[in-house]
């Protein structure tokens, strides 16, 4: 996921073997396999994604590709740059959840949001000599799945943020890896000074675009969307109509800070994650 | 990254959410920025919050504004919008949004009514619930009930609740942890069609608990439903059980952490509404008692069938409190229970029964009784046990006379209000019950026979009195209550004293050797009202005013059948000739009290009401009949939302930071062009008028604390240096601002040429005068913007009987004026016209009226009222007008308006303001 102006950037890998240490800690313990994705954009993107009908790859400055980005279940976005500037996106937020089965198979897994890792914003909860490559989990659902239940142990303390208090347990000090993930996830606990919810995200990354129709469920609008001035919030809708999006609103106003809409679209997300039976 | 450094700078751009509606406003340093910045808002969502910091911002959709509509932006300012509708831009305050968009709204409630709802929410209330079920119809028409009811339930109705909790929060300095989490916390629930119940989560509903200021959300909730013309409050569950026993454990908390002790030996159960009330000002005593052995009564030693006797010492007991049995497994462990419960046996019985049953069952300690005194009336609790069910005929070894929290002879701390002083009596009460002593010994063997016993007990000279050993100290008044009375004359006069015990109270936050004395009876439950009354009155007034001696026997029957408690009244009749008699009563007279009293010669006073009863005794003046007591029982009044913002009280001193002219001329001669020293204001603390010597401090000045604070945290140099000079290193309290709307008001100007008024706070005749646009009222103001029109009205008797009557009072303060009570209640008379303007309080101005008022009123402008007039006109009572003057004039010309005659007595007045209130709109 591409992300602004770098900090202090995680190392990366130059053609030598990643130590994939998370890959051997995945216990799946009842989690399903596929859960749904989240993908969060600017509102004036996603008027230009309702015209095209699809959501678009787009060319990702950290893995040099044409990528679409997801998040496992939680609508987690930059509420600060890597500058500290906040931006279009965290103030004017837009969220599709996709079905598990709109990017089949993932081009990648990371155990959080590779833009916001590569661009320095884990600073010194990253272990500097862990590469971003090493965190990279199986290219296929089940390592969600795997992730989550070793991690986290259910889906509600995933959707949260809250990591199991004894992971670190049987982890020994030689596996650095897995133990500067676990440091990196403590940005996203509630507890956190710096909460960062992409800390503990778990991304799938498509190299293929993924039409609306069929794979997006629902929309999450500044609830001003609904309502017709011009004639293009109706015709927006209209579409959302057509693709057989379901949506829901949060309560959008010029002085809420982003990490304020965040919260506010965690709860709508989590709402319609209840009543789908995934929480 | 943060615009640290930034105390101002200019909107010149914004970037559209739709083309329709709020847009984010986006500022600069100048016309032609290289950064843009997005401004923070004290509450999130909050379009009356006030800018406290810029941000960058980055974004490839800014749109420029137009040079003229830049607009200078700084921290500490109220926050400023740009809508959008049909091309247009505007910018400004949400008032001033709301009437720049004035000839669209039609077009904006149709096509937007979410957004021109949420504009009004901030800048035009009342247009509030309209506006609602506009957008409700919206919603439900273009995309189905269930989408528009889950928006009003989940987006406008939870929005608004965290909103005004927020701001409740904030202005209660909770902490910030606590502010933000409202916004997870709060989930909403609807009950019925009408209502919404809120629930909060258990750590935010602790927070305002220990806050106390879990009323204060019920009513914050309760006028959100008002707006909105729903009814919304919180959870039932919380309000009755889970809430309240959640105060009730943290003050339990409190008490077995005061004891040191981790056994729970004494228990309150509270009960009802009034109770928890009460219970909420439960608290460790200040003092333990300790026996001596020569108070031990003789019939109680021979009783204890070889008790262990002497001198008992009582260890420091620790107290559970709660309303719900369901949390004790077990009441056995318990020396003392105490029922604090209301009165009322039709609301809360079943509540209230299953307490005495569960006691009668498992208890194995003393059980008190202790009504929970109503504010208006006696406890009929306390009166002598009869036929009709009340629950002071429920078993329990004896009942706590609360009701000498109300007696002008209160031996307790004076400064208590009254429902600390009964908490202080329930609380005293149980630790006298503590260990194997006298009273308990003498309570427990007679609880067969003798359950329609009162207990009362008094501290000699309280927590602030000398201690005094003299032999003579009791029996003495502080034993009278309206529920019983010891005559000095006859002590045994009203009935048996069953037994009377003298105590040493060790002060527990005093030297160990700290003791006063004090006495606790246990007597026949039989009230003696008429003794009670004349002791009052004997108290006020020496008794050469009091032609005879007390007696309701030549009360005509016609008052007494407008009484509540008849039997709870004494009349008399007195040396002058106005009066055929002063009718003194325990409950507040209803105004046909009033009225029927003053057809048959009489006055009605409730005996608490002490300035009522000077003027009844006080033959030299003479008496208006019907007289209008100051305390007098009105009909629920409403707020009218039409006042709202007519008064504001003066500045909260804990929101500034005060100083001297001299540290400010100084100041200002090194930093005269910093922003800060431009927001210096003059402290005004007295009314002082033209004739009056300027004092030294009125010229202080003062800045807002929180301006201070922001700019020296931000590196601003001026507020650094002031901060030096004024030796101030750590007094900048964080948090927010104890009352920020009456701050920001107090920093506005008049606009529109109006002036600014000040009155002192619960005096009439209400003493006003006039402050200047750099000047901020203290705490002890009011003020209130408009012309010569607030003069006129404030002077007047027309204001005077309804501020009056309205006005807080209290057994530990002066009366008080109020904002809601006093101000937002007051029917203003056609003749003058409230004006809100779009940045500011509302304005009191000269209405449409007849020419003749306008000269009197124009004749009032010339005049410089402050200069004395006004003092000079007013007679001694406040009403009295020397005939022919302006404010005699002025006050017929207001009694017309409200078509009452020149001769209307002040409870015409009143009677007639009640009904102009009643039938005004919304």
């Amino acid at each position: 996921m591409s992300e602004g102006t770098a900090l202090s950037r995680m190392a990366r890998r130059n053609g030598t073997a990643a130590e994939r240490q998370l890959r051997a800690r995945a216990r799946p313990d009842g989690i399903p396999e596929k859960l749904p994705l989240v993908h969060v954009t600017a509102v004036g993107v996603a008027r230009e994604i309702l015209k095209s009908g699809k959501l678009e790859t787009r060319h990702c400055t950290v893995f040099n590709k044409r990528l679409l980005y997801f998040f496992i279940m939680r609508p987690a976005y930059r509420l600060r740059g890597g500058d500290a500037k906040s931006h279009q996106i965290n103030r004017f937020p837009f969220v599709f959840v996709a079905e598990p089965t709109a990017v089949a198979p993932p081009y990648h897994v990371y155990p959080f949001d590779t833009g916001g890792a590569a661009n320095g914003i884990f600073g010194e909860h990253a272990d500097p000599y862990v590469f971003l490559e090493d965190y990279e989990l199986a290219p296929e659902h089940a390592a969600v799945a795997g992730q989550i239940g070793w991690a986290f142990g259910s889906l509600e303390a995933y959707f949260d943020g809250e990591i199991r208090t004894d992971v670190l347990h049987d982890v020994p000090q030689h596996e650095t890896v897995t133990r500067s993930f676990i440091d990196i996830t403590r940005l996203a606990r509630s507890g956190s000074n710096q909460p960062d919810k992409r800390a503990s995200a778990i991304e799938i990354a498509s190299s293929q675009d993924v039409a609306l129709k069929g794979n997006v469920k629902l929309a999450i609008l500044p609830k001003q969307y609904l309502e017709d001035a011009s004639g293009s919030n109706s015709d927006f809708m209209d579409r959302l109509k057509a693709q057989k999006i379901e949506w829901d609103i949060y309560d959008w106003q010029p002085n809420t800070a982003p990490n304020e809409f965040q919260d506010e679209i965690s709860r709508v997300a989590r709402a319609w994650f209840k009543g789908k039976g995934y929480l | 990254m943060t615009g640290a450094g930034l105390s101002e700078l200019l909107l010149v751009g914004y970037v559209p959410l739709t083309e329709h509606g709020f847009a984010l406003p986006c500022f600069a340093s100048g016309p032609q920025p290289n950064a843009w910045y997005t401004a923070v808002c004290s509450i999130d969502g909050d379009h009356d919050g006030l800018i406290t910091a810029f941000e960058l911002f980055e974004s490839d959709e800014i749109r420029r504004l137009p040079p003229e509509m830049h607009r200078r932006a700084a921290i500490g300012d109220q926050w400023l919008d740009v809508f959008l509708w049909d091309g247009v831009t505007n910018v400004g305050t949400a008032d001033a949004v709301w009437n720049a968009v004035a000839p669209f709204r039609s077009d904006i409630s149709e096509k937007a009514p979410l957004t021109l709802l949420d504009l009004a929410l901030s800048a035009e209330p009342e247009a509030a619930a309209c506006l609602a079920k506009g957008a409700f119809d919206f919603m439900r028409l273009r995309y189905g009930v269930e989408k528009a009811e889950t928006w009003r339930r989940d987006t406008l109705i939870r929005e608004q609740a965290v909103l005004r909790l927020r701001r409740l929060a904030a202005a209660a300095s909770l902490p910030q942890r606590t502010v933000k989490d409202l916004k997870s916390s709060v989930e909403v629930s609807q009950t019925s069609p009408a209502t919404f119940s809120i629930c909060l989560s258990a750590t935010t509903r602790h927070a305002f608990a220990r806050a106390n200021q879990l009323d204060d959300v019920a009513a914050e909730l309760a006028a959100l439903g008002e707006l909105l013309d729903t009814q919304i409050e919180p959870s039932h569950s919380q309000t009755e059980g889970a809430a309240s026993a959640e105060v009730l454990a943290e003050s339990a908390a409190t008490a077995a952490s005061w004891s040191g002790l981790h056994d729970i030996n004494i228990l309150i159960l509270v009960s009802g509404r009034r109770a928890r009330e009460i219970a909420r000002h439960l608290s460790p005593p200040e003092w333990l008692p300790e026996w001596l052995e020569d108070a031990v009564p003789h019939e109680i030693r021979r009783m204890n069938h070889g008790a262990k006797l002497g001198k008992e010492k009582t260890d420091r007991p620790s107290i559970d409190i709660v309303d719900d049995l369901s949390v004790l497994e077990s009441l056995a462990g318990y020396a003392v229970i105490v029922c604090l419960a209301d009165d009322d046996l039709h609301e809360g019985a079943e509540h209230l029964f299953g307490f005495v049953e569960r006691v009668g069952m498992e208890a194995r300690g003393v059980t008190l009784l202790a009504p929970a005194l109503p504010v208006q009336g006696p406890s009929q609790a306390l009166a002598e046990a009869g036929e009709q069910p009340r629950i002071g005929s429920l078993k329990f070894h004896t009942v706590v006379d609360t009701s000498i929290a109300r007696s002008p002879f209160w031996s307790g701390n004076p400064r208590r209000a009254l429902d600390r002083r009964i908490a202080d009596i329930v609380v005293g009460a149980a630790v006298l019950c503590v260990g194997l002593t006298p009273i308990v010994q003498h309570l427990t063997s007679r609880r067969a026979g003798h359950r329609d016993t009162l207990m009362t007990f008094a501290i000699q000279g309280g927590r602030h009195g000398k201690a005094d050993h003299s032999p003579a100290l009791f029996p003495m008044p502080s034993m009278a209550s309206e529920t019983t009375w010891a005559s000095r004359a006859d002590p045994g006069s009203y009935g048996r004293t069953l037994t009377k015990l003298e105590f040493a109270a060790r002060m527990c936050d005093r030297a160990p050797s700290s003791h006063v004395r004090g006495v606790v009876e246990v007597r026949d439950r039989r009230p003696h009202f008429e003794d009670f009354a004349r002791a009052v009155l004997e108290n006020v007034a020496d008794e050469q005013s009091l032609m005879s001696q007390p007696g309701q026997q030549n009360v005509p029957s016609a008052i007494l059948g407008e009484l509540a408690y008849p039997e709870s009244s004494a009349g008399f009749a007195l040396r002058r000739p106005d009066l055929a008699g002063a009718l003194l009563t325990s409950e507040t007279p209803s105004l046909n009290a009033v009225r029927t009293a003053g057809a048959h010669g009489w006055a009605v006073v409730r005996y608490t009401d002490r300035e009522t009863i000077r003027d009844v005794l006080d033959g030299d003046r003479s008496v208006e009949l019907p007289l209008l007591p100051r305390e007098v029982l009105l009909p629920n009044v409403r707020r009218l939302k039409g006042n709202r913002g007519l008064a504001t009280r003066g500045i909260d001193p804990r929101d500034v930071v005060r100083f001297g002219f001299d540290d400010f001329e100084e100041w200002r001669a090194v930093d005269g062009d910093a922003h800060l020293v431009t927001r210096a204001r003059r402290y005004r603390s007295s009314i002082r008028t033209d004739t009056d010597a300027l004092r030294r401090s009125d010229l202080d000045c003062v800045l807002p604390l929180r301006e201070i604070r922001d700019a020296f945290e931000q590196g601003d140099i001026a507020a650094t240096r002031l901060l030096n000079r004024l030796s101030r290193r750590d007094p900048l309290r964080s948090g927010a601002a104890k009352r920020l709307s009456d701050l920001q008001n107090a920093w506005s100007r008049p606009s529109g040429g109006a002036r600014r008024f000040i009155i002192d706070d619960g005096v009439i005749p209400v003493s006003i005068g006039e402050i200047g646009p750099n000047e901020v009222p203290s705490q002890r103001f009011f003020f209130i913007d408009g012309d010569s029109s607030v003069p006129a009205l404030l002077t007047s008797r027309v204001f005077a009987v309804w501020a009056r009557a309205t006005m807080s009072r209290s057994t530990s303060w002066m009366s008080r004026f109020s904002v809601s009570g006093t101000f937002e209640t007051f029917p203003v008379p056609g003749l003058f016209h409230l004006q809100r303007p779009s940045d500011g309080p509302l304005q009191l101005l000269h209405g449409k009226f007849n020419s003749r008022f306008a000269k009197l009123l124009a004749t009032f402008d010339r005049d410089d009222f402050v200069s004395g007039r006004v003092m000079e006109e007013r007679g001694a009572s406040g009403h009295e007008r020397k005939p022919g003057t302006l404010l005699q004039a002025i006050d017929e010309a207001l009694l017309a308006a409200i078509e009452l005659p020149a001769v209307a007595t002040d409870l015409d007045i009143l009677e007639r303001l009640l009904d102009m209130n009643r039938v005004a709109p919304d």
